[in-house]
């Protein structure tokens, strides 16, 4: 069955819109237009037995409480059968830094499907990833190599 | 708000994802994030500094930088996420 994850990192909070739901799209990634109105709990009231999801409480401007309880990586928190939805808000929550409030252009939104978990994971993670601000970078440890680099090591100037 | 940066590859011309983080932090920064900045890291979970980093062409610019400790599926990485420091007053 296939897994989709509904993204979006307005600040408005509303009704996720129905035609995104119905919109069946094949497996790959799809960015929604300019709408800024979804909003949906990373867990809803039938997952409430699994810890890995935070309780999500209407934004009002700040932060989910629950944020500082998840230091792993986004990835983590990808859609299951317990979380289908999930707002950029509440991701972003778990990103392993902070969201600059004051960088309008960064947003992020889209629908992901496909039958193939992992697939979700790392491909929106990915998604994500390549949308932060300024160098993004991932090293292992402990020899510190790069795993990973954002488009803005590379950008032509 | 934060200035992205604009000098570390520029034109994508070197393979970062073979460089490791102290070819990208520069000569000034090097002691510090071995003594500091690493350790403090490993112990808080996250520090944000100040430091140089350097481009692929050798170029240093100030920026503003995030350190984050970070486990994904048992395995440990660091995430540096770090944006242009805006011109400091002399």
């Amino acid at each position: 069955m296939a897994q989709t994850a509904y993204v979006d990192s307005g600040d408005a909070i509303g009704e996720f819109p129905e035609d995104a739901k119905k919109r069946k799209p094949k497996s790959g990634l799809i960015w929604v237009g300019s709408r800024r109105s979804f909003r949906r709990p990373l867990r809803t009231s039938g997952s409430r037995g699994d810890s890995r999801y935070p309780s999500v409480k209407k934004r009002s401007g700040t932060r989910p409480e629950s944020a500082s309880s998840f230091p792993r990586f986004v990835a983590d928190k990808l859609p299951s059968e317990h979380a289908p939805y999930a707002t950029g808000a509440d991701l972003a929550s778990c990103l392993p830094f902070s969201i600059p409030r004051d960088e309008p252009q960064w947003a992020f939104r889209g629908i992901l499907v496909s039958d193939h978990p992992e697939e979700v994971r790392k491909r929106f993670l990915m998604a994500m990833l390549a949308d932060v601000p300024g160098l993004l970078a991932i090293y292992s440890l402990p020899d510190l190599r790069v795993a990973y680099l954002n488009g803005a090591a590379n950008k032509q100037f | 708000m934060a200035r992205q940066i604009s000098s570390f590859n520029p034109g994508g011309a070197a393979d970062l994802l073979k460089s490791t983080l102290f070819e990208n932090v520069g000569l000034s920064s090097r002691n510090r994030l071995e003594a500091e900045i690493l350790p403090q890291t490993s112990c808080a979970g996250s520090v944000e500094w100040r430091l140089r980093s350097t481009g692929c062409w050798g170029g240093e610019f100030l920026v503003s930088a995030v350190f984050r400790r970070l486990t994904d599926n048992g395995i440990d990485f660091l995430c540096l996420n770090a944006q242009e420091a805006a011109k400091h007053k002399k």
